[in-house]
């Protein structure tokens, strides 16, 4: 099995190069399908068999490690792989279903982007790792951009600039780590940060990279700059894989290299609560739907950072569990804004209202997302809400735990501001001739099932949670498996 | 087997109701507002159901059932129907059925009205659900959704201020709610389960530990801000938006009572906590005073029962949170007394309302002549409200007064109770008379007719039953009583109308002479009270704080409002800055590093190279010469490559400088020669940022590199290339064979870099050619 697991990575990128070149939409649509399906696939296998605790590894090219570039998948990455691979999948679907996958850079970007969270997740070497998150941020532009408006290719260019300097960042501190430690593989790296001051300082250097990768503050503002401003399907498929992916490194980097020390992880609660407050508030402050929501990203990562600050396996089981509900909740939110997009013209709350008997599926998928991300019973934000919260307080990290609950009460806040603004008020005076398209739903549709599904059944992705946090947790059997 | 014993009723009451809420839509479709009675009927039938448990409840012997939900986070849907779950389930669906049947003919008989039937029935399943919880965690589940239906029933009405409204309500409640979560949480801390029968079972444990001042605060905010105390009493006046059945249900008889349910079921865990006593009456009773003089000023009938409901609300509170066994008693009493008065006077208000257009008492007169059996429930209803006796207010109330002055730990307490609840409940006297008088007294304006006797029967059902039980009280005996035992284990106490000349009798009588003397001087009290407006509005504060939590928002969301790159790249480079000092504070002592390894340093040439270089490219005001000195830092560097022994790399440097140059100069040929001029303040910021991040590098270089021997890696690199890759270039063997994948990357990078280039170039070409 662990033989396959380049596949997950290689296979949606080799094919992202064919449709690049392929004219027509319909193989290409079954291509990214095929591709989707594999890297999907793949992580369903790795979650299935590390159920034991065991992580499944291979060294690339077949040369020894610790010398090898080495991949290797626990039921944390496997379930990351499950993940990123249906997000992609429902974006897909759902610009399929508007009809903006008419460019060819539609599907080698989602393609590209699917293929490089697959490499940057399964990867167990920094420097491949840095590789993986470069082509995340060129396929990424690609999208972006799509359509060449002069406002995209703004936000792109700030897109661009940031995540190049952090990616400069990281690079900087992979060669500190190598100068100091002389290996840039993780199972080498194990704790290395406690046993050397120099690897610490370069790994930190590493960290405050990912952390603009994943928009913490105070190096967050380039994301809700950038994010609204991309076509609604791709700022969906952004924010279920791309800025997750930074998530997904963060903790690996941690967990690994500095093997839970608690200076790091205070530094890390303090980062994780001041992102929650910011991103909040910023939301709140925003006018349009897909504004706001952006600006939650930045809040909700607070919340998944704040799991890894906790570090106990409680915290981060909770955070993963945060981190799958949240993903399919946030996506069903940006599509339903896109939706409204399509349909009324626009996202702006000043030019919406009564869309509540205009439309009221749309709606009420709208009010479940909304209530599962601002954890409203009995929904899975709710249960994954809880869950962190305890974690907080068993850990005595009060204050972080006090300052969640209060977020979500802001969360809460400006997702009713949407709602009275946008779905009840009055209508606007002359209605905008849309294109109503029942099928726009259905993506959003299936993504709003999820939180019910999940808070209800909660136990089911709570049970892989917990194994995904044991997984990473248990850092010497990750160690081992990529450098026996 | 649980369905053989009966275990299995309380959970499937719960679920039936959501299913029943579910279906309503497509039934409303089909019988519009008759529905109603289906309703009404169905609930009836769920009461029935629920008797069998409620025997069982009597007997000490609740009924419980458990079902996992997620066991490994210990939470699972445990219901518990004691005593208290039994008393408010009764209320919950005899009451409903009761308001559905009113809702039928109060809704118009033209509409489907789908949507308002199915968030009721939503609602009464959240609030049975809550009720017959037996589980912390599930009781905030019920908890949270019986605040999302109140929202939906206020704001669906439709307009900007009941959409205002509803969002009041709902934040209210709803941090109120967050409270109680991390409460639950703190509880489920301390004692390790969520099971309530247990946490209550611990109470010492409770009590003794260092988070109980912080649970009994939360607590605290949970009850006050949903059963609408002062000072967050405001959200309730303004749901009076919402429908009459609406206002009637949730926003008088059970919804606001979940806070008194909440006081009820914690009791053990402040027994003998005098502070929380203390805490208690006085929020409570402020507020039932606060209430009573704000209701006696008020036009608007509803208005009027929405101040009323939250001074009772703050009775109740005040007399649950006493939690002495009179006490316990007393509130049992009182929540089904109050539910029956209330409840009959919304319905007869939404009566008026419709039959004569209005439900401003300035605008109404003379009613009783018109609609004589409405005048007959508005009157026992405003007797029972005003303490009469031999009705059930009366009964409560006198318990009331008992229990207040005999509040344990003496001192000043019972003195400012007693006085307070009396003081509010003459102030209730009073506007009991203004109620009807407004309305049904005076002479007839309007040419009126009784309205169908199906739209009056609930109304005269839940007034006729208030003096029912105010006569037979010793009906709710043997239940208020078990309710008492669960919470304080005695049971000596009665309910009863006479308890020979005690002196609550003597406060009641007070009560009543005082009230009679309110409504005595009421003309020349309300000219002097009508001019005194309130000077704190909770409304306008919490709209002030929302609209400046929105402009705090907006400040902070200007760092994303900007298309200059500057601020984004700043705000990265001042964070790398800061860990890595941060880092260097904590980890510098010790690198575990060893000396510097190596002859000296070769490079000193290119550094010199270099800074005049990067100078320039600083200062220069002209592009071109600032790409020019770019240029030149390029090619040092590549100097330097081809020093230390990689000339392929340096190769490489000196084709990407030259290109980089070449394209960059192209493109600048169509923007300005000059760099627009910076802010000083701006310089000034950016170069501190400049000049930290560039001693940072190299202090960084220093300190961390040259400090060791080639690696393991890089000794295995120069060793294998040979035998396993076939190369001799050691450079080359790592690109394609021992890091191929790294290549493949940077490959699938160009690819990518070349496929949104020409995206870009023809984007812009299809929009320049028509």
């Amino acid at each position: 099995m662990s033989r396959f697991l380049p596949l997950a990575a290689a296979t949606p990128l080799l094919l992202a190069a064919a449709v690049a070149v392929v004219p027509a939409v319909v193989v290409r649509r079954v291509v990214a399908a095929a591709a989707i399906a594999t890297c999907g696939g793949i992580g369903v296998a790795a979650v299935g068999s590390t159920g034991d605790g065991g992580v499944l590894a291979t060294q690339l090219g077949g040369f020894p490690p610790p010398f090898a570039i080495a991949m290797a998948a626990d039921t944390f990455a496997g379930l990351m792989l499950v993940v990123f691979a249906l997000v992609t999948g429902l974006c897909l679907a759902f610009a399929g279903l508007r009809g903006h996958d008419g460019s060819p850079r539609a599907h080698a970007g989602a393609l590209a982007l699917l293929g490089a969270a697959a490499g940057a997740t399964l990867t167990a070497d920094l420097f491949n790792l840095f590789v993986w998150i470069e082509v995340l941020l060129l396929s990424s532009y690609v999208l972006i951009t799509i359509g060449g408006t002069a406002r995209r290719v703004r936000a792109g260019t700030i897109y661009v600039a940031t995540n190049l300097l952090g990616s400069s960042v990281f690079l900087a501190g992979v060669a500190l780590v190598y100068a100091t430690a002389g290996s840039v593989n993780l199972g080498v790296l194990r704790g290395a940060a406690a046993g050397s001051g120099g690897v610490a300082i370069g790994a930190t250097l590493v960290v405050v990279a990912l952390a603009v990768k994943s928009a913490l503050v105070p190096v967050h503002a380039w994301l809700p700059r950038s994010y609204p401003d991309a076509p609604t399907w791709v700022t969906a498929l952004f924010s279920g894989t791309l800025t997750k992916v930074g998530i997904v490194a963060l903790f690996r980097v941690v967990t690994v290299v500095f093997d839970g020390a608690a200076g790091v992880r205070e530094a890390i609660l303090i980062v994780a609560g001041v992102t929650m407050v910011v991103g909040v508030l910023g939301a709140v402050g925003q006018t349009s739907m897909r504004a706001i929501l952006s600006f939650h990203m930045v809040s909700q990562v607070g919340y998944l950072v704040m799991a890894l600050g906790i570090g106990t396996i409680a915290g981060l089981g909770a955070g993963v569990f945060f981190l799958v509900q949240y993903i399919a909740v946030k996506t069903a939110l940006f599509l339903v804004a896109g939706a409204v997009e399509s349909q009324e013209g626009s996202d702006d709350l000043e030019e919406l209202g009564g869309l509540v008997h205009k439309r009221p599926a749309l709606a009420a998928v709208f009010l479940i997302s909304a209530f599962a991300l601002a954890g409203v019973p009995p929904l899975s934000g709710f249960v994954a809400k809880v869950a962190l919260v305890r974690a907080a307080f068993d850990g005595a990290a009060y204050g972080i735990g006090a300052t969640a609950v209060a977020v979500s009460f802001l969360t809460l806040l400006s997702m009713v501001k949407i709602w009275n603004a946008a779905f009840w008020g009055s209508m606007p005076e002359e209605p905008i001739p849309g294109e109503p398209r029942a099928g726009l739903l259905v993506p959003a549709g299936v993504l709003a099932a999820v939180p019910i599904v999940l808070g209800l059944f909660a136990e089911s992705l709570w049970v892989v949670a917990d194994r995904a946090a044991r997984s990473l947790a248990d850092v010497v059997v990750y160690a081992s498996a990529v450098a026996p | 087997m649980p369905v053989a014993d009966g275990r299995i009723v309380p959970s499937l009451l719960v679920l039936s109701l959501f299913v029943a809420a579910a279906c309503v839509p497509f039934a409303a479709r089909r019988v519009g507002r008759e529905l109603g009675y289906w309703l009404a009927g169905l609930f009836v039938l769920a009461a029935l159901a629920l008797v069998p448990a409620g025997a069982r409840a009597l007997d000490r012997d609740p009924v419980t059932s458990s079902i996992d939900w997620v066991p490994s986070l210990g939470f699972s849907v445990g219901l518990r129907l004691d005593a208290l779950s039994v008393l408010f389930s009764a209320l919950v669906l005899v009451l409903g059925a009761v308001i559905f049947a009113y809702t039928a003919r109060y809704l118009s008989p033209s509409s489907r009205h789908g949507r308002l039937y199915a968030q009721l029935t939503f609602f009464a399943a959240s609030m049975l659900g809550l009720v017959v919880a037996g589980d912390a965690v599930v009781l905030l589940v019920f908890w949270e959704l019986t605040s999302v239906a109140s929202f939906l029933l206020i704001g669906g009405s439709g307009g900007p201020e009941a959409s205002r409204a509803a969002r009041r309500a709902l934040l209210v409640t709803s941090g109120g709610g967050l409270a109680l979560l991390a409460a639950v949480v703190l509880l489920v801390v301390v004692v390790g389960s969520a099971d309530l029968a247990t946490i209550v079972a611990h109470a010492d444990r409770v009590r003794a530990s260092p988070a109980f001042p912080a649970i009994a605060i939360l607590l605290l905010l949970a009850v006050a801000t949903k059963s609408a105390l002062f000072p967050f009493h405001f959200w309730l006046p303004g749901a009076m938006v919402a429908p009459t059945p609406v206002s009637a249900y949730l926003h008088s008889a059970t919804m606001v009572k979940a806070g008194i349910y909440l006081l009820l079921r914690t009791v053990p865990l402040f027994e003998g906590v005098h502070a929380w006593d203390v805490a208690l009456v006085l929020v409570g009773l402020t507020t039932a005073v606060f209430g009573a003089s704000t209701a006696i000023r008020q036009y608007d009938l509803k208005a009027l029962l929405a101040y009323s409901t939250v001074s009772q609300l703050g009775l109740l509170a005040a007399l649950a949170g006493v939690g002495t066994q009179k006490a316990v008693l007393a509130t049992s009493a009182h929540v089904v007394a109050h539910a029956l008065y209330k409840a009959t006077l919304f319905m007869v208000v939404g009566i008026v309302e419709r039959e004569a257009g209005s439900r401003d008492i300035r605008e109404l007169s003379g009613l009783r002549r018109v609609m004589p059996l409405a005048a007959v429930a508005t009157g026992l209803a405003g007797l029972s409200m005003a303490g009469i006796p031999p009705l059930a207010g009366f009964v409560s109330k006198e318990e009331a007064f008992a229990a207040f002055i005999d509040i344990p730990g003496g001192g000043w307490l019972p003195l400012v109770a007693g006085v307070m609840a009396v003081g509010a409940s003459a102030l209730t006297f009073a506007y009991g008379w203004r109620i009807f008088e407004g309305a049904f007294g005076g002479p007839v304006v309007q040419r009126l007719y009784e309205p169908d006797r199906s739209f009056l029967a609930p109304a005269l059902l839940t007034s006729a039953a208030g003096l029912v039980l105010g006569l037979a009280i010793g009906v709710l005996d043997p239940l208020a009583r078990a309710v008492t035992v669960e919470a304080v284990g005695a049971r000596d106490y009665h309910l009863a109308l006479w308890h020979g000349l005690t002196p609550a009798l003597g406060m009641s009588a007070t009560t009543i002479v005082l009230g009679a003397a309110l409504v005595l001087a009421r003309h020349r009290l309300e000219g002097r009270l009508g001019r005194r407006r309130p000077r704190v509005d909770g409304a306008s504060i919490f709209e002030a704080a929302y609209a400046r939590a929105v402009r705090a928002g907006a400040w902070i969301g200007r760092s994303a409002a900007t298309n200059a790159p500057g601020p984004y790249l700043g705000a990265v480079l001042a964070a790398t800055l800061g860990a890595a000092m941060l880092a260097g504070w904590w980890w510098g002592d010790d690198l575990g590093l060893g000396p510097r390894v190596g002859g000296p340093a070769r490079d000193w040439p290119v550094a010199l190279l270099l800074a005049p270089a990067v100078a320039v490219v600083v200062a220069a005001r002209d592009r071109i010469a600032a790409v020019a000195a770019l240029g030149l830092v390029g090619f040092a560097l590549a100097l330097l490559y081809a020093l230390i022994g990689a000339p392929d790399l340096a190769i490489t440097q000196v084709l990407v400088e030259t290109l980089t140059v070449a394209l960059v100069v192209l493109v600048f040929r169509r923007l300005p020669r000059r760099f627009s001029v910076v802010r000083p303040a701006r310089a000034v910021v950016a170069g501190a940022i400049a000049a930290g991040v560039g001693v940072l590098a190299a202090v960084g270089t220093d300190a961390l590199t040259g400090r060791r021997g080639p690696s393991e890696v890089a000794r295995y690199y120069l060793r294998a290339a040979q035998p396993e890759a076939g190369g001799r270039n050691v450079v080359n063997t790592i690109l394609v064979d021992f890091r191929a994948l790294d290549t493949m990357g940077e490959i699938a990078v160009l690819a990518l870099a070349g496929l949104g280039a020409i995206g870009l170039v023809t984007a812009v070409r299809s929009r320049r050619a028509p």
